[in-house]
């Protein structure tokens, strides 16, 4: 019986981590933009698949949705040219020499064979960036919208991009290698090495965050484009800059838990997008705009998952998402805080 | 006599009747499928009117079907009795949703209507003792009605398109009336709806229903067509879908959900033929749709149907001719007590934005608050309109202690607002009746139904007396974003004054006029004065305040330092430092 508890915790508790990546993710996002990031799993997807495209040697297929967003970008700037074609030419240049850049770093890393942690932060180069583009294409054209018109776009996002992963990847599932193989045992439970690799990623990137935030100029910028979007403005900071790049890190952060939970269950073009959601239950416990909170959430939603999973398997995710109900009737009883 | 937009509406819907019997029999449960998913869309498209969206209205769809299908099938009873059942359940269920979603921000109904659609199809496929799982159930019983069951599926199909058509038919008469006025100020004029007596949390929650309903109906209807249920329906893909037809139609008009459905339709079709030639399977067609929503929402928010409405008629204004609404008469009783403030503070953290103020509203005044910028004007303003909570004292209107929110224009407490809120797209008397709202009764299901003409007439002609009373009559039915902003302030009086107040608040109605504008406004004034209305004015413009009012209070800091007539107040010395600066001090 205290095996199986155990057992569970350790579950439990490492799924709550990938999902706290997420939450971290979905949380930036949100502050920063406004945007409630449904497309947010979807980074997780690619994470993985392109990590175990570069273990099996395979040039990955979000090198080609790089270059395509690049190219695109170009082109949607093309008004630019005539007002400024000396600054155009420059931006069109750098995207340029960044999409060759990418190109040449995948082939090295191909070439080299790189070892797993090597190959993830490959990926994580190729990744990361497609977070910045997305913002590119569907929130910097329209900065005021309402919070609504940003869900539908985040679906629509969300749609595309898995369509694109089942398009490159095709729909079966490819194995990816952990970090390292084995585990130790603790007690009478087997902790695989994977899960200590997650503890500490988790831990980095929620400590890195901190200390972006808190003690760098770009982090304060970001913080203050969450608190208050036109003020930053008027402080001269570009506020669509801070928003680029906070979903730059989102899929970042949200690429390396897709990385991290690969090994763990295989890659496939729809893994993605249940992670992401969870994400969210976990993060509507904090309103998706306070860390600690989330993170109280993401384990609770990481708990009840490994519980559940083991207790009525067929009804996983029916208990999962239930757990929404109770969290929005906790968060009604500080609704004076948060009326509209 | 018909207008003629109401005669073209009448043709094509007889076309979409009569395409059943014209399709070859392929392509008639196509068709059938199309108007089903209208009818989920448009319920959508009135969602998205109401500024909000429903990620789980497949999983609506679902309980609506399952309901109705498992019951039926488990016990013998009539369809058509187990559709009501079912269909009344799945409202039940969208009204929790609703009721722990929508008073909180605008973005937890979508989340929660995600979450609710996933839950949901997994118990779909996990209860498969009940469900039949995966692959579904079959021998479910068609529709029918003591014994008479409906077969044939043309005239199945004919069926499904009268319902869908009736709910467009039904929601272009609620977009004019009551509440269709109150819905459209849920999309970011919360305030404002607050303050002309609209439930906003309760209206939310019934277009909310609403919307569930129709695609429970929508999904009980799908099932006894085709006679065999499997959560595959029902699952996100097709909550997504669905969203890109009511996108695709656009928030305009209902009809605009019949459109989205029938062009994406089309569009699935026609990819999936395309693909298929290309030898490529799965659903990749997913890529083009997620696509098209982007596209539709970063260039055409509004959808496609603002493009065919260009080429229509433009609809028959509905009736306001006649009396309007009585008027209470407004005596010349002068001294009563209307509004009373009682030793008011308010503290936000730290700062004590307001302290011991006291001061008293009597029938027939005309007063004026004014006070240097940071007085606490705004905050005292926002106290009195219930809007803002007092941290001491008590505020008493009409002898009870203040309501809150919704209920206080009920009591005859009126106003406007600095930030003129009006939604542009309504015409000026549309914008103006809504301050009827609280005066009359008619609901949600008396606008669908078109039976709250005589009370709808009696509000408009409110509206265009009151337009009459500020000189704007001609401007009526110009779309009220189209006006300039000194004619905007005036509307908004006029909607104030629809509400039949005994007390208006008028919160800086001469910001940003320019002098001809100035000179209408007081004119304006003066007349309600006239008329005996009890005014509070909130003004900066020091020459029109001292021109209209009787009485001042003046504010610095948090207090009262003055009360009295114009002249007096113009020559205490507290009142100059205060604006003036320099002696501050000796002043206090």
């Amino acid at each position: 019986m205290t095996d199986t508890v155990l057992f569970l915790l350790v579950d439990g508790l490492t799924s709550g981590l990938v999902y706290a990546l997420l939450a971290l993710s979905l949380v930036l996002v949100f502050t920063v933009t406004r945007v409630v990031n449904i497309a947010q799993g979807e980074y997780v997807m690619l994470g993985a698949l392109t990590l175990a495209d570069l273990l099996q040697g395979r040039m990955p297929g979000t090198l080609y949705l790089l270059i395509g967003g690049l190219v695109l970008c170009v082109i949607l700037d093309a008004g630019r040219w005539r007002r400024d074609w000396r600054q155009a030419l420059l931006y069109a240049s750098g995207l340029v020499i960044a999409g060759v850049a990418a190109l040449a770093l995948t082939r090295g890393a191909l070439a080299l064979h790189l070892p797993v942690i090597g190959m993830m932060v490959v990926a994580l180069i190729l990744v990361a960036p497609l977070g910045a583009l997305i913002y590119r294409f569907t929130v910097h054209p329209i900065p005021n919208a309402t919070t609504i018109v940003f869900v539908i776009i985040s679906v629509g996002v969300s749609m595309s991009v898995q369509g694109l992963g089942l398009l490159i990847w095709g729909a079966n599932p490819y194995p990816v290698d952990p970090i390292a193989a084995g585990g130790v045992m603790m007690g009478p439970v087997f902790i695989p090495y994977q899960s200590f690799a997650i503890l500490i990623t988790a831990l980095l990137a929620m400590g890195g965050l901190y200390l972006f935030s808190e003690f760098t100029l770009v982090g304060k910028a970001l913080q203050a484009s969450a608190m208050n979007r036109l003020g930053a403005q008027f402080c001269g900071i570009p506020v669509n800059a801070a928003g680029a790049l906070a979903f730059l890190l989102a899929a970042a952060f949200s690429a390396v838990s897709g990385m991290l939970l690969a090994p763990l269950i295989t890659a496939n073009y729809e893994m993605g997008f249940m992670v992401g959601l969870k994400g969210f239950v976990g993060g509507a416990m904090g309103g998706l705009i306070d860390y600690p909170l989330s993170l109280v959430g993401v384990m609770i939603v990481g708990g009840l998952e490994s519980t559940s999973a083991y207790v009525a398997s067929a009804y996983r995710d029916v208990l999962v998402f239930s757990l929404l109900i109770p969290i929005l009737l906790w968060r009604n009883t500080r609704s004076r805080v948060e009326a509209r | 006599m018909m207008s003629a937009r109401a005669r073209l509406a009448l043709a094509a819907s007889a076309i979409l009747l009569v395409m059943p019997w014209l399709l070859p029999s392929f392509y008639v449960g196509i068709f059938a499928y199309a108007g089903i998913y209208a009818m989920v869309a448009v319920g959508l498209v009135l969602l998205l009117q109401a500024g909000q969206i429903s990620l789980g209205q497949g999983a609506f769809m679902g309980l609506g079907a399952y309901g109705s299908a498992l019951v039926a099938r488990a016990y013998g009873i009539d369809t058509l009795v187990t559709m009501v059942l079912s269909v009344s359940a799945t409202g039940l269920v969208a009204a929790l949703i609703g009721f722990i979603t929508l008073r909180l921000r605008g973005h937890y109904l979508p989340l929660a209507t995600l979450a609710y659609g996933i839950a949901l199809a997994g118990v779909f496929t996990a209860w498969h003792e009940v469900t039949g799982g995966a692959s579904g159930l079959d021998k479910i019983p068609p529709l029918s009605l003591f014994g008479f069951a409906l077969t044939d599926d043309r005239l199945y199909t004919q069926l499904i398109w009268i319902i869908t058509l009736l709910s467009v038919l039904g929601l272009s008469r609620l977009h004019t009336s009551r509440t269709g006025r109150a819905i459209a100020t849920l999309e970011g004029h919360d305030g404002l709806a607050q303050a002309f007596g609209v439930d906003t949390t309760m209206l939310r929650v019934k277009v909310f229903v609403f919307s569930a309903v129709l695609a429970a109906l929508a999904g009980a209807l799908y099932v006894h067509l085709l006679r065999f249920v499997s959560p595959s329906p029902f699952s996100l893909m097709t909550s997504f879908k669905l969203l890109i037809m009511a996108v695709v139609g656009g928030p305009m008009s209902a009809a605009g959900g019949v459109l989205g459905a029938l062009t994406l339709e089309s569009a699935q079709w026609t990819l999936q033929d395309i693909l298929a030639r290309w030898g490529l399977s799965g659903n990749l067609e997913v890529i083009v749709f997620g696509v098209i929503l982007v596209v539709m929402l970063l260039k055409w928010p509004q959808g496609l149907w603002p493009a065919v409405e260009r080429f229509l008629p433009k609809p028959r204004l509905r009736s306001r001719a006649g009396e309007g609404l009585s008027r209470t008469i407004l005596t010349e009783n002068r001294g009563e007590v209307l509004l009373r403030l009682e030793d008011i503070g308010i503290r936000f953290g730290g700062l004590q934005a307001l302290e011991g103020i006291g001061m008293e509203l009597k029938r027939g005044e005309f007063v004026g608050l004014i006070g240097p910028n940071g007085a606490g004007k705004t905050t005292l303003f926002s106290i009195i309109s219930g809007l803002q909570r007092q941290t001491t004292g008590r505020v008493t209107l009409f002898g009870v202690p203040l309501p809150t929110g919704y209920e206080i224009v009920r009591r005859g407490m009126a106003r406007t607002f600095q930030h003129v809120q009006l939604m542009p797209d309504l015409s000026v008397i549309e914008n103006v009746a809504l301050g009827a709202y609280c005066r009359t009764s008619a609901g949600f299901i008396r606008g669908l139904f078109a039976l709250d003409g005589e009370e709808n007439r009696q509000a408009l002609a409110s509206a265009r007396a009151a337009l009459e009373r500020v000189g704007l009559l001609a401007e009526a039915d110009l779309a009220a974003g189209s006006l300039p902003l000194g004619k905007q302030r005036i509307v908004e009086i006029a909607r104030a004054l629809v509400a039949d107040p005994q007390i208006l608040l008028l919160d800086e109605p001469a910001a940003g006029l320019r002098f001809s504008e100035k000179l209408t406004l007081v004119k304006i004034l003066r007349q309600l004065q006239a008329e005996h209305v009890t005014i509070l004015l909130v003004e900066h413009d020091m020459e029109l305040v001292m021109g209209c009012v009787e009485r001042l209070v003046v504010l610095d800091r948090g207090r009262i330092i003055a009360q009295g007539s114009p002249k007096d107040v113009q020559a205490n010395p507290a009142v100059i430092s205060a604006y003036l600066g320099g002696g501050r001090d000796k002043a206090a």
